[in-house]
């Protein structure tokens, strides 16, 4: 008993010792990228990626990183996974903004009905887990209330009316939470990680270019085929890109 | 009009712009075919930044040729180009052959400023005295003067060079001469060929007479199309000098007639003949189908000013295309840049030559671009095919391909290729990084599908739902213990009557009217499923108003609870006819009231 425990310790020293804690590899990242060795501090963040799932903190770091070495488009993928994870934060919306502006495809997306767009702005304000909470939070408040007005005759006068109220946020938050959970599950998005991006045809290299993409461009994927994806811009064009072109958010 | 002096006394050699500050010495002789007994040019030119010839140049022994005068003519000419004195100085020195054969002039030696040059040998001609010419009858007349239009060829392709030149043929001196009607050459492209001034005599022997022939048009001509085509003939008016006829031959050989000064002068107008060439089309096998006419003998070169450039950085490329034959009927290149560059609109600029009878050249053309993106580019070789007339074959060459390795460059330096609110947006930067994060690894999915949230989502929903079902089931159990008492409620009123009747007779009234009492309220309050216990008379009056009960009936039913309350506290309890009275009226309200109810 007594062996195995120290094998295990001695296994665990030897695992703390090859591997670095995710947090000093943030740290040493960071200063990297203050001392402007903006290559270096790209690695050591990607690093932190192949240890499984990061927080937004860690791609929006590797956004800047990548804008600093003028990869525009690995900057806007890694500036719109942080965007996943925090939707609102507003320093991620800034670069994101501002790495856009170097970009070479300024697709036109058709522009929307005015309230589509506020629907749009509502739905992506808050993140899934956020909403999650506020969710169970208002459902638990709204299965309370009912409970007092089975038991209770008499209540507050202005009960009815938190009741009313709770019932609208709760039905107006579960309806942002489905259909945020049922956009992530079904719509994969992509970014164009190449400088230039010949999009074809058909899933075949010899295929007619239909047209050409470059980096940072935003698009959606319809379907797959061994080496190639079925993209969709925006504005209604359609093509096939190799995979290693694009990255998935 | 144009006047052409045909023969110097003493010739003025100009100083060409000399560069470099090096002494050239050259010798020269206005023509290398000479008459046996004509005289003849020899200079001896020196030029350079910083001449200073001491003495005449010394001439070497001379053989079968003899000096005519011991001492040179001497000019000098002083130009100064950008600031830079150029000199020259030449000597010429009359000389007269005297042998026929060919001769060879030494090297002549020239001293200047102490240091000695040689020029190059010259060799000339020395061609013996035409026979008829001697003949006095025969020896000038303005019949031996005539003027034409020759042509290399008779036949050639579209494209092909044909050299035409006009010469005026003559055995007397013509002293000048003026173009009346200079032809003009549809369906071909021409290029005049300069000519060399003085324009030389070349000796011809045309049906054994010799004639001194003077090239005075020299045209390269390139047919555009296929067919017979003609040159229209070419005028010109001479002025000639008809040597005197009856001079004594001992006179002859003294005064040759071109020194003759006293010839009669004689002006005639000479009309070329027409040239016709037969042009035929190029054969149509083999054609490559990017043939844009080239005939002759071309090559390409292509060149890219760098391979290694920034975004935003020019790149030049330049095609450059040389050869022999129609080089201008080169088409511009295909621009070999694509959307990726910001273009500029191709430079050409081409260049004839003429040396000899060959009209060759260069075109170039030239690209400039401005990449916008980094990868690697290849530009791709250029290829031009021509024809070739000796091979009778289409041929070509190629130029390698050129890769371009762009990097990305500065975004400032790109700003050419940015909108102004772009570059406005690029002169801010990005925020900075996070220095924190709060929980670095997720471990965990998101909040929804973890299983706290199944729990908190469902277990209230549960808890819910089993306090609504457990409420309604406690009302389903009121709802029936109220259903029963009202089932019961009139056998319950009239057992209670029998009761009160039984305790009226046995005057126990105390005891009665407390019956008759809870009679009335219990009956009320089983109909209407309330507890019976602390009823209020209030209380029960509004109820019964809710359920549409008769006033009257409610006014009776409150005037015997208050009857029996009277009889209860009052001491005024024994009148017997009194308590028959209260019963039968209190019996009846209870009966009409279970009716009611």
């Amino acid at each position: 008993m007594i062996r195995i425990f120290v094998w295990l310790s001695l296994a665990a020293s030897a695992i703390s010792q090859v591997s670095e804690a995710p947090e000093s590899v943030f740290e040493r990242a960071g200063e990297l990228y203050r001392t402007k060795r903006y290559a270096e501090a790209e690695a050591a963040y990607q690093e932190l990626l192949s240890h499984g799932n990061v927080s937004y903190e860690v791609y929006y770091n590797l956004g800047n990183s990548c804008f600093k070495q003028k990869k525009y488009g690995y900057a806007v993928f890694f500036y719109e996974k942080a965007l996943r994870q925090a939707p609102g934060d507003e320093d991620i919306f800034f670069n994101l903004e501002l790495t856009r502006a170097h970009l070479k495809d300024q697709i036109i997306i058709p522009p929307d009905f005015f309230l589509f767009h506020y629907y749009r702005l509502a739905l992506y304000f808050f993140s899934i887990d956020t909403l999650a909470i506020a969710v169970i939070v208002l459902w638990n408040l709204l299965l309370l209330m009912l409970l007092i007005k089975l038991f209770f005759q008499h209540r507050p006068r202005l009960f009815n009316f938190a009741l009313y109220g709770i019932v609208l946020i709760f039905t107006l938050s579960a309806y942002a939470f489905v259909a945020r959970v049922y956009i992530d599950s079904t719509k994969e998005e992509a970014i164009i990680l190449n400088g230039v991006c010949d999009i074809k045809s058909e899933p075949d290299p010899a295929a007619a270019t239909v047209f050409i993409l470059h980096e940072g461009a935003k698009v959606e994927i319809r379907s797959a085929a061994d080496e190639w994806f079925e993209i969709r811009l925006v504005d209604g064009k359609v093509g096939w890109v190799r995979r290693g072109d694009v990255g998935i958010l | 009009m144009k006047t052409y002096s045909f023969f110097f006394i003493i010739n003025f050699y100009f100083a060409a712009a000399l560069s470099g500050q090096t002494i050239r010495c050259e010798a020269t002789v206005d023509r290398t075919t000479i008459e046996a007994g004509e005289t003849f040019t020899l200079s001896v030119e020196v030029s350079g930044d910083d001449v200073d010839v001491r003495g005449i140049p010394e001439l070497p022994a001379l053989k079968g040729i003899e000096l005519l005068y011991p001492n040179p003519g001497e000019s000098t000419s002083i130009q100064i180009i950008n600031g830079r004195k150029s000199e020259s100085k030449s000597f010429q020195f009359f000389l007269r052959a005297s042998q026929t054969g060919r001769w060879t002039i030494p090297p002549i030696k020239v001293h200047n400023a102490g240091t000695e040059y040689q020029t190059q040998p010259i060799t000339i001609e020395v061609v013996g005295k035409n026979s008829s010419g001697n003949a006095g009858s025969a020896f000038g007349s303005e019949a031996d003067v005539f003027f034409a239009g020759v042509a290399s060829k008779k036949e050639a392709y579209v494209g092909e060079q044909v050299m035409v030149e006009f010469r005026i043929y003559s055995r007397v001196p013509v002293t000048q001469y003026s173009p009346t009607k200079v032809p003009n050459f549809p369906g071909f492209w021409a290029e005049e060929f300069p000519l060399k001034e003085p324009i030389q005599a070349e000796r011809v022997t045309i049906n054994g007479k010799t004639y001194s022939s003077y090239t005075i048009k020299r045209m390269a001509v390139f047919p555009t199309h296929s067919g017979s085509l003609k040159i229209e003939p070419a005028e010109i008016e001479c002025e000639l000098r008809i040597p005197r006829k009856n001079r004594g031959g001992l006179f002859d050989d003294f005064f040759t007639p071109f020194n003759d000064p006293f010839g009669e002068v004689v002006t005639k107008k000479f009309l070329s003949d027409t040239i016709r060439i037969r042009v035929n089309e190029l054969p149509s096998q083999g054609k490559p189908s990017d043939f844009s006419g080239l005939v002759g003998t071309f090559d390409v070169k292509t060149t890219v000013d760098k391979t290694q450039l920034k975004t935003g950085e020019a790149v030049l490329y330049r095609v450059e295309i040389y050869g022999v034959g129609n080089i201008k009927s080169v088409d511009a290149p295909e621009n070999p840049f694509n959307e990726e560059f910001e273009k500029y609109p191709v430079k050409s600029s081409d260049e004839i030559l003429k040396n000899g009878n060959v009209v060759s050249g260069k075109k170039i053309f030239e690209f400039v671009a401005i990449p916008r993106t980094s990868r690697m580019y290849e530009i791709p070789g250029y290829t031009v095919s021509y024809f070739n007339p000796e091979t009778k074959k289409y041929e070509f060459q190629s130029s390698p391909s050129h890769t371009l390795t762009i990097e990305q460059g500065s975004g400032m330096t790109a700003g050419g290729s940015l909108s102004k609110e772009e570059v406005a947006l690029i002169a801010k930067d990005i925020r900075f990084i996070k220095t924190s994060a709060e929980n670095l690894m997720i471990t965990r999915g998101p909040v929804y599908t973890r299983w706290w949230f199944i729990l908190l989502w469902l277990g209230p929903l549960g808890l819910t739902v089993v306090a609504f079902v457990y409420q309604r089931y406690q009302a389903q159990q009121n709802a029936d213990i109220v259903k029963l008492k009202y089932r019961k409620a009139s056998p319950m009123a009239k057992k209670r009557l029998n009761q009160a009747e039984k305790l009226m007779k046995a005057q126990k009234l105390d005891t009665f009217y407390t019956e008759v009492a809870k009679t009335l309220t219990g009956l009320i309050a089983d109909k209407l499923g309330i507890p019976e216990a602390g009823l209020m008379t209030d209380t029960l009056v509004s109820m019964l108003r809710e359920k549409k009960i008769d006033e009257q009936l409610i006014g009776d039913y409150i005037t015997c609870l208050q009857l029996c309350d009277q009889a209860r506290f009052s001491f005024d309890r024994n009148v017997p006819e009194k308590v028959e009275s209260v019963y039968e009226r209190i019996r009846e309200t209870i009966f009409n009231m279970d009716k009611a109810l």
